[in-house]
């Protein structure tokens, strides 16, 4: 589906994790020249560290287009973070960095 | 549907409320196989009624710039033992904008939520097994210029 | 202010003092921000708005923190730069000078020269192909550019008889009254700045070209500042006027010319 752009950066012991996944998040309520547009947004969302799951979300369609999610993990530079998502429609992406 | 009656018979006894409290009420547990999100959300809001204040800190804004672009930030870094952060727009057709189970992360989320209308929003965290929330309200307003 | 009407009203064809008028036009409305905002510093204005309200400048701040909305379209016009050749065009071979040369006054063609003109001209040049002014490519590609110039600041010269007839020109239209509310540009950026229109925070016109092409929450997506002119006049239900003519041009010349010294900012996000 669409991109992401996973950022962890690593100070202090902590990774902060950015991360911006492109995606319509539609909630199916809103209406397109007289047309409902489908419901297509994201429902989970897995984050890793290591190898190891450290955040399992489950998301609505209140969250934003693009949704923008930040968290926080002890860790250190070099250290690998995955994101892993899926949609209403079943699609899914992933994207891996290691922190900076 | 037999999940949902379950809902409001356990409302009365706030079985609920203490099974979300616990930890319990947790992704693909008492909801078995598919995530029933709205299910999810009436957890949350039985959930809500059932907190007590929290000591964390929620960021959002009194007066939104842009409802679809909503910045709320959960910091509950300080507390120990947080499992779970929720975020819900009151007004919302469905409260519950997203549920984080941490199991490792820390106690803080910062993220973007859309708004129809002005709304308290309700931030949940659970730690060491006790629900506590911190209620915001933000107004979202049509603006008027800019073409 | 009425003063600077009465310059305006006054100014004629200023051969050799062309330069004085916009540092004199700028130091009044400077003085007149600072009366209005006393806590607010010049370079401050670089911001906007958002030095202006603090419940929106931490949602500002709180974008930018996180990843900018706009982020991967810039780099996509980075991209699109090198991918359509506009990097060999000579006014565009770099790409920061670029940014902080224009809007300029060409002696040549007696017009003032827009960024996007410049890159309209590339573009066709390269491809065979006409590109927008107000969004989309050029607007990641102007803002790409922009980006290259970040901590740099404006300097638009206006030096010579033509060049202050032009910026003469934009600073009237700036300042006239036009649509059906009869308003001017003025009215809300300068007289009524900080002040709200309806929901908005109406910005201060000092600074507005920092962060051009800019990101509207409003818009989705960036726009020029050709785009937000275009808007603007539709709001106020005024006679719409092309992107790039020469009276627009000519206001983006004189608009670009009063943030003179503030730095070129790559934080781009509006509401």
């Amino acid at each position: 589906m669409g991109s992401i752009k996973l950022k962890p950066k690593a100070r202090k012991g902590v990774i902060g994790i950015k991360a911006l996944i492109k995606h319509p998040m539609e909630t199916g309520q809103r209406k397109k020249k007289g047309k409902l547009v489908p419901a297509n947004h994201i429902v989970h969302m897995v984050v890793s560290h290591n190898g190891t799951v450290v955040v399992d979300a489950d998301i609505g369609s209140t969250v934003s287009k693009n949704p923008y999610f930040k968290f926080n993990v002890a860790g250190a530079k070099g250290d690998t973070i995955e994101l892993k998502y899926k949609d209403n429609k079943g699609k899914t992406g992933s994207a891996t960095a290691k922190s900076k | 549907m037999k999940r949902r009656l379950f809902l409001k018979s356990a409302m009365a006894g706030s079985a609920v409320a203490t099974a979300v409290g616990a930890g319990l009420l947790a992704p693909s547990m008492v909801f078995a196989n598919t995530a029933d999100f709205k299910a999810k959300s009436d957890a949350a809001t039985a959930s809500t009624a059932a907190a007590g204040k929290g000591s964390f800190k929620f960021k959002a804004p009194k007066i939104a710039e842009n409802g679809a672009v909503v910045p709320v930030t959960v910091d509950a870094s300080k507390m120990e033992g947080v499992t779970q952060i929720s975020i819900s727009v009151a007004n919302n057709g469905t409260p519950l904008a997203a549920s984080f189970n941490l199991s490792g992360a820390q106690g803080y989320v910062s993220t973007r939520i859309k708004m129809g209308k002005t709304s308290p929003v309700v931030a949940l965290v659970t730690a060491g097994g006790v629900t506590t929330k911190v209620t915001q309200e933000v107004k979202v307003t049509i603006g008027g210029c800019g073409g | 202010m009425k003063k600077l009407i009465t310059v305006v009203a006054g100014i004629g064809f200023l051969v050799g003092a062309a330069s004085a008028n916009v540092a004199s036009d700028q130091k009044d409305l400077i003085g007149y921000f600072k009366a209005l905002q006393p806590n607010v510093e010049f370079a401050d204005y670089t911001n906007g708005v958002y030095a202006y309200d603090a419940g929106s400048r931490d949602q500002f701040e709180e974008i930018l923190d996180g990843i900018p909305p706009y982020e991967e379209a810039v780099e996509k016009g980075g991209k699109e730069f090198v991918k359509y050749g506009l990097n060999k065009c000579a006014a565009l071979k770099d790409p920061a000078a670029a940014r902080v040369k224009h809007p300029y006054f060409d002696n040549a063609t007696q017009k003032v020269v827009t960024l996007e003109a410049v890159l309209k001209a590339c573009y066709l040049k390269q491809t065979g192909k006409k590109l927008g002014s107000k969004k989309g490519k050029i607007a990641r590609i102007s803002a790409w550019i922009s980006d290259q110039a970040a901590g740099e600041k404006v300097n638009v010269k206006v030096e010579g008889a033509a060049a202050n007839a032009a910026y003469t020109q934009g600073k009237a239209f700036f300042y006239g009254k036009r649509g059906e509310f009869n308003m001017s540009c003025a009215d809300c950026h300068v007289y009524n700045a900080g002040k709200k229109a309806r929901a908005d925070i109406l910005s201060p016109m000092l600074g507005h070209a920092t962060h051009v092409p800019m990101y509207r929450a409003k818009w989705a997506g960036l726009g020029t500042m050709q785009r937000r002119y275009g808007g603007c006049l539709k709001n106020m239900r005024a006679k719409p006027i092309s992107a790039q003519s020469e009276l627009m041009n000519n206001l983006e010349y004189f608009h670009q010319a009063m943030s003179n010294g503030l730095e070129i900012t790559d934080a781009r996000y509006r509401k």
